[in-house]
C-alpha cells in the first residue's frame, strides 16, 4: 500500500512592506515562479506580522521585509524583533549602501536584497532560505567585500574575487568563465562566504545560522545541503 | 561669483568714530563757552550772547548726536564764526591771552574733523586755521608769541588723529576684504550643501514613490489596473507637488488666515499681526492650525474661536462644548495632524479642555534665538588689529608730545636732574604699554600707571610758585597722554579715574599756589583741549569693539539674505538641470498609467528606461562631483537616448584622478556602450591607487569591442564573452602610486 504521490506543498512566505505595490509585485513574481511560491500573509508593519507569527513557524520559508516601514528611516528595531522571533528574514529594500546592508547582516538577516536586484534574486533567495542554504545577492556581495570591520571573517583572495565579480555581473555563469571555475563552484564560494559571515556575526540562534556554522566548521559540505 | 563685500567694518567704524568726533568737538566747545560765561563780567555783552547761543547749540548737538551733512555744515560755520568773533568779543587780557578760547575751540574742532575723508579733513582744517588767523590778526595778537603756545599741541593732535584714522580705516578695509573672501567660500559651501540636501530629499521622494512603481511596471509584475492607476496618480501628485525651491520666509499670520478660510466658525485674531518665520515652519504650523479649526467646526459647536499668535506659540481657543480627553474617540486628527506636525518642528501641541468649558489648543515651537553680539565671531581679528594700530599710534603720539613739551620746561625748571629723572620714568612707563598693546599680558599695566600717577604728583610739587606757566607744567599736558595707552586694556571707570587724577593733581597744585581767576580760567581752557581729547581717545578702544560687533551682525544678516537668494537660484538651476528632463518624460508615462490603460510592451520598455534613469540619479547622487562620473554622464545619457538602459554603481570612494585619465576611461565605456544592446551595467570599484571599471552588457550583432585598455599601458584588461553577454574589466593604476620597483633592485 503506497500513499498517492501528493504534489509537494508550495513554499510559503510572508511579506512585510508598507507599499501596496510591493505586495502585489512580490505575489506576482512568486506566482510565476516554477514551482510557485505562496504568499501566506501580507502585512503593512512589523507589529501586525509579529501579532500573527510571534514565533518561528515552520510553515513560513521566509519573511520578506522592507526596511523603511512608515518612515524614511531604516527601522532596524523591527528587523531585530522579527529576527529574534526566529524567522528567516530576507530584507528587501530600496537602500543599497554597504553600512545598512552590513548592519542588517549583523542583526542576523539571512539575505539582503536591493529592490533594484529584481525577480530572479528574490526567488532564488526564498528557495535558499527554505533549505537553510546561504544566499548572497550582488549588492550584499559588494557590502561584504568592502567590510573592513576587524571582527569580520578573513575571506580568501579567491572569495573576494568571486564576490566582486558577482557584484559586477550578477551572472554566475560569466563569473565562472572569467575565473575558470564551474558555475557550481562559484555558488559554493558565495555560500561559504555567507556561512563564514553569519558565523562571525552572531551566535547561531537560528537554524540557518547553525547550518552556516556547520558549513564553516567543515561538519557539512555545502554540496550536502 | 558672490557679492559678499559689504564694507561693513569700514562703514561701522566710521559711523562710530563720527559719534566720538562729535563728543570731542562739542564737549570741548561746551567747556570753553562755559568758561567764557563764567568770566562774563569781564567780556562784552555780544561775546556773552555768542557764547550762550553757541554753547546751547553744542549742548543740543551732544543730546541729539545727529550726523547729517547739513548739521555738520552748521557745526563748521559756528566753529569758523567762533574763530573770527571770539578774539574780539570775548577776550580779556587781564585773565588770559585773547587767543585761548578760539584756539581751544578751533583745536578740538580740527581734531574732530579728522574723522572725514583726508581731503575734506584738510580743507576744513585749512579753513579753520585761516579763520583763526584772521580773528587773531583783528586784535593784533599775531606777534605775541605767548598766545601761540598751544597751537603746536593741536597741530600734533591733528596729525596724530589723521594718522590714526588712516591706519584704522585701512585695517577695517583689509578686514572687509578678507571677510568678503571668507564669506564667499562659506557661501559656496552653504549653497553646495543646500543643493545636496535638496537632492537627497528629492531622491528619497522619487525612490519611495515613482521608482518603485516604474520598477514594478518595468519588470512586468502583474498588477491590477486599478491599483496601478491609483499608485500612478499618487506618484504623479508627489512628483508635481515636489517643491523645487526652499520655501522663502513667510508671514505666519497671513498663512493662518489663508488656511482658516474654510472654517465656518467665526475666527478672531489676537496678538501679533504679522510674524515672519521660515516657509516650511509656517506651512507646517498653518496646517496644524487648520486641523484644529476643522475640529472646532466639526465637534465643538462653538460660536467663536480666537487665534492668538505670539513668538513661538499659537493658541486656538473656542467657546464650544469641550470634550473629555480620557475618551479615546477623537484621537486621530489630533495625534497625527496636530501633535505629529508640531513634533516635526521640534515643538509640542497641548490641548486643554474639559466638557462644557471650551477647548484651547496650544502649539509651541522652538524659535531660533539670535546670536549674542558680544560673542560674535571675529576670525579676521578686526578688534585685535584695530586695537593694536590705535595703541601703537597713541604710544608714538604720547612720546612725540612729551619730546615737544619737555625741552621748553627744562631750561627754566627747578631741579633739572629731577626733571630728567621724571622724563626718563615717563618714557619707560609709556614704552611699557607696547607689549600690552601687542597682545601680551606682561608687564602689568598697573606698574606703569602707578609710576605715571606719581610722576604727575612729583612734577607738580617740584614747580616753584612763580614758575606756574603752562610751558613748565609739562606733566599737565603730557602725562595724561602717556598714561592713555596703558589704560586701553583696563576697565573704563578705572581708566577715567586715572586720567582725571593725572589731570586734577597738577590743577589742584596750580590753584593752591595761585588761586587767581587767571589760573582757573587757564585750567578751564586746558581741560577743554586736553582732558576732553583724552577721554575721547579712551573711548575709541571701546568704540572699536562696538563697531566690530555691529559690523559682524550686519555682515551676518547680509550673508543670510545673500545665501537665501543664491540657494534658491542654485536649487532652481539644479532642478532644471537634473529633474526637469526627468519630469518631462516620467510625467507622461505616469499619466498613461494613471489613466488605467493596460500595460503593453512599449509602456514596460519605457518604464524600464525611466527606472534606469532614476537609478543613475540615485547612484550619482552619492559621488556626484567626481570627475569620472562627470565625464561618464553625457555618454551614459547618450546611450539611454539610444534606448539602452544603463546602471552605474560606484563602490567605495573614488580616488582623485586627472581629467584626461577620466576622459580616457569614459571613452572606453562609450566604445562598449556603442556595441551594446540593452541593458548595460557599469561598476566602478575604488582602490587606493587604482580604479577598476567593469562593464557588463549584451552585445548587439557583431559590433567591435575593445581588445585592450586604451587608458594606460600597465592596465589589467579582461574581456569575457558568454553567448551574447560581454564583460569587460579594466583595472587602471593611477600614477600617484610611488614607483617602488625602480629603487628596489639597486644597492644603496
Amino acid at each position: 500500500m503506497s500513499a498517492p504521490a501528493n504534489p509537494p506543498e508550495p513554499l510559503a512566505i510572508a511579506v512585510v512592506d508598507d507599499h501596496d505595490v510591493i505586495h502585489t509585485g512580490v505575489s506576482a513574481w512568486c506566482a510565476q515562479a516554477d514551482p510557485p511560491i505562496r504568499v501566506a500573509s501580507d502585512h503593512l508593519d512589523a507589529e501586525s506580522f509579529l501579532a500573527v507569527y510571534p514565533k518561528a513557524d515552520h510553515q513560513l520559508a521566509a519573511v520578506i521585509l522592507d526596511l523603511e516601514l512608515r518612515s524614511r528611516q531604516p527601522d532596524f528595531d523591527a528587523v531585530a524583533a522579527i529576527v529574534d522571533a526566529g524567522h528567516a528574514v530576507i530584507v528587501y529594500s530600496h537602500l543599497e549602501n554597504a553600512e545598512v546592508i552590513l548592519r542588517c547582516l549583523g542583526i542576523g538577516v539571512v539575505t539582503y536584497l536591493a529592490k533594484s536586484e529584481g525577480q530572479g534574486h528574490l526567488i532564488e533567495a526564498i528557495r535558499a532560505a527554505s533549505t537553510h542554504e546561504p544566499y548572497i545577492g550582488p549588492r550584499m556581495a559588494a557590502a561584504i567585500c568592502s567590510d573592513t570591520d576587524s571582527g569580520r571573517p578573513g575571506l580568501t583572495k579567491r572569495e573576494r574575487e568571486v564576490l566582486k565579480a558577482w557584484f559586477q555581473t550578477e551572472s554566475k555563469d560569466i563569473v565562472a568563465k572569467r575565473l575558470h571555475l564551474a558555475p557550481t563552484t562559484v555558488r559554493t564560494h558565495l555560500q561559504r562566504v555567507r556561512a563564514k559571515y553569519a558565523a562571525a556575526g552572531r551566535p547561531a540562534v537560528t537554524k540557518a545560522q547553525l547550518v552556516a556554522r556547520a558549513v564553516q566548521d567543515g561538519i557539512l559540505s555545502v554540496e550536502d545541503l | 561669483m558672490f557679492d559678499t563685500d559689504t564694507g561693513a567694518a569700514r562703514r561701522n567704524f566710521l559711523q562710530h568714530a563720527m559719534r566720538i568726533s562729535l563728543f570731542m568737538r562739542h564737549g570741548g566747545a561746551l567747556v570753553v563757552y562755559a568758561i567764557v560765561l563764567v568770566s562774563a563780567p569781564r567780556v562784552s555783552a555780544a561775546g556773552t550772547a555768542f557764547a550762550c547761543l553757541a554753547g546751547a547749540w553744542s549742548l543740543y548737538r551732544l543730546l541729539t548726536r545727529s550726523a547729517t551733512p547739513r548739521i555738520i555744515a552748521i557745526d563748521y560755520a559756528i566753529t569758523i564764526a567762533a574763530c573770527l568773533a571770539l578774539p574780539v568779543l570775548a577776550s580779556n587780557h587781564q585773565v588770559c591771552p585773547s587767543t585761548c578760547a578760539p584756539i581751544a575751540i578751533a583745536g578740538t574742532a580740527v581734531a574732530s574733523f579728522t574723522v572725514f575723508e583726508p581731503l575734506l579733513n584738510m580743507a576744513m582744517t585749512a579753513g579753520v586755521a585761516a579763520a583763526l588767523a584772521a580773528g587773531v590778526a583783528s586784535v593784533d595778537g599775531l606777534r605775541d608769541a605767548d598766545q601761540w603756545i598751544t597751537v603746536y599741541y593741536f597741530t600734533l593732535l591733528w596729525v596724530a588723529s589723521t594718522f590714526i584714522r588712516m591706519l584704522t580705516v585701512r585695517v577695517a578695509e583689509k578686514v572687509d576684504a578678507a571677510r568678503a573672501e571668507r564669506l564667499a567660500i562659506e557661501l559656496r559651501q552653504k549653497v553646495n550643501a543646500a543643493v545636496r540636501d535638496y537632492d537627497r530629499e528629492q531622491m528619497r521622494l522619487l525612490h519611495d514613490t515613482v521608482a518603485s512603481t516604474l520598477l514594478m511596471v518595468g519588470t512586468g509584475t502583474a498588477l491590477s489596473p486599478d491599483r496601478l492607476a491609483a499608485q500612478a496618480r499618487r506618484d504623479l501628485r508627489v512628483f508635481t507637488e515636489t517643491s523645487h525651491a526652499p520655501a522663502p520666509p513667510a508671514d505666519l499670520v497671513a498663512a493662518l488666515r489663508d488656511h482658516a478660510t474654510h472654517a465656518t466658525t467665526p475666527v478672531n485674531y489676537a496678538g501679533a499681526t504679522a510674524m515672519w518665520v521660515d516657509g516650511a515652519t509656517a506651512a507646517t504650523i498653518a496646517a496644524a492650525t487648520r486641523e484644529a479649526l476643522t475640529n472646532v467646526d466639526r465637534h465643538s459647536g462653538a460660536t467663536a474661536v480666537t487665534i492668538t499668535v505670539q513668538s513661538g506659540r499659537i493658541q486656538i481657543t473656542d467657546n464650544g462644548c469641550g470634550f473629555d480627553r480620557a475618551q479615546p474617540t477623537r484621537g486621530h486628527g489630533i495625534a497625527d495632524s496636530i501633535v505629529a506636525r508640531m513634533q516635526q518642528l521640534g515643538g509640542v501641541a497641548e490641548i486643554i479642555t474639559q466638557p462644557g468649558h471650551g477647548t484651547s489648543v496650544e502649539l509651541l515651537w522652538p524659535t531660533r534665538t539670535s546670536a549674542n553680539p558680544a560673542a560674535a565671531p571675529d576670525p579676521e581679528r578686526l578688534i585685535e588689529r584695530a586695537h593694536m594700530v590705535f595703541g601703537l599710534a597713541l604710544v608714538a603720539y604720547a612720546l612725540v608730545n612729551l619730546m615737544v613739551t619737555v625741552p621748553a620746561s627744562l631750561s627754566f625748571a627747578a631741579y633739572p636732574q629731577l626733571q630728567w629723572a621724571l622724563i626718563v620714568v615717563t618714557t619707560v612707563a609709556t614704552l611699557a604699554a607696547i607689549p600690552r598693546v601687542m597682545g601680551r599680558t606682561n608687564p602689568r599695566a598697573r606698574f606703569g600707571i602707578v609710576s605715571l600717577v606719581i610722576v604727575a604728583l612729583v612734577q607738580s610739587i617740584s614747580m616753584p610758585i612763580y614758575d606756574l606757566d603752562p610751558r613748565l607744567q609739562w606733566a599737565e599736558g603730557a602725562i595724561g597722554w602717556c598714561v592713555l595707552p596703558l589704560l586701553l586694556s583696563v576697565r573704563l571707570s578705572y581708566a577715567v579715574c586715572v586720567l582725571a587724577w593725572c589731570w586734577v593733581v597738577p590743577a589742584i597744585y596750580a590753584i593752591i599756589r595761585n588761586p587767581s581767576a587767571h589760573t582757573i580760567i587757564d585750567l578751564g581752557y586746558d581741560t577743554a583741549s586736553v582732558l576732553v581729547a583724552q577721554f575721547c581717545a579712551l573711548v575709541v578702544a571701546d568704540m572699536i569693539r562696538q563697531s566690530a560687533a555691529a559690523a559682524s551682525i550686519e555682515t551676518e544678516s547680509h550673508m543670510r539674505r545673500t545665501a537665501a537668494a543664491h540657494i534658491a537660484d542654485a536649487v532652481q538651476e539644479e532642478y532644471d538641470r537634473r529633474y526637469a528632463d526627468l519630469a518631462d518624460t516620467i510625467q507622461p508615462l505616469l499619466s498613461t498609467l494613471a489613466d488605467g490603460e493596460p500595460v503593453d510592451d512599449e509602456t514596460r520598455r519605457r518604464a524600464q528606461l525611466e527606472y534606469q534613469r532614476l537609478r543613475i540619479l540615485f547612484d550619482q547622487s552619492s559621488s556626484f562631483e567626481h570627475v569620472l562620473l562627470r565625464e561618464l554622464r553625457p555618454r551614459v545619457d547618450a546611450a539611454q537616448n539610444r534606448g539602452i538602459a544603463v546602471s552605474v554603481d560606484v563602490q567605495g570612494t573614488l580616488p582623485t584622478m586627472t581629467v584626461p585619465t577620466a576622459r580616457r576611461l569614459a571613452r572606453l565605456v562609450d566604445q562598449v556602450l556603442h556595441a551594446a544592446a540593452s541593458p548595460a551595467r557599469i561598476t566602478l570599484t575604488a582602490e587606493t591607487a587604482a580604479v577598476e571599471l567593469s562593464i557588463m552588457c549584451h552585445r548587439a550583432g557583431h559590433t567591435d569591442l575593445p581588445t585592450k585598455s586604451s587608458v594606460g599601458d600597465e592596465d589589467e584588461f579582461d574581456l569575457t564573452t558568454l553567448d551574447d553577454t560581454v564583460w569587460i574589466t579594466v583595472r587602471h593604476l593611477l600614477p600617484e602610486r610611488p614607483t617602488e620597483h625602480v629603487s628596489a633592485g639597486q644597492p644603496t
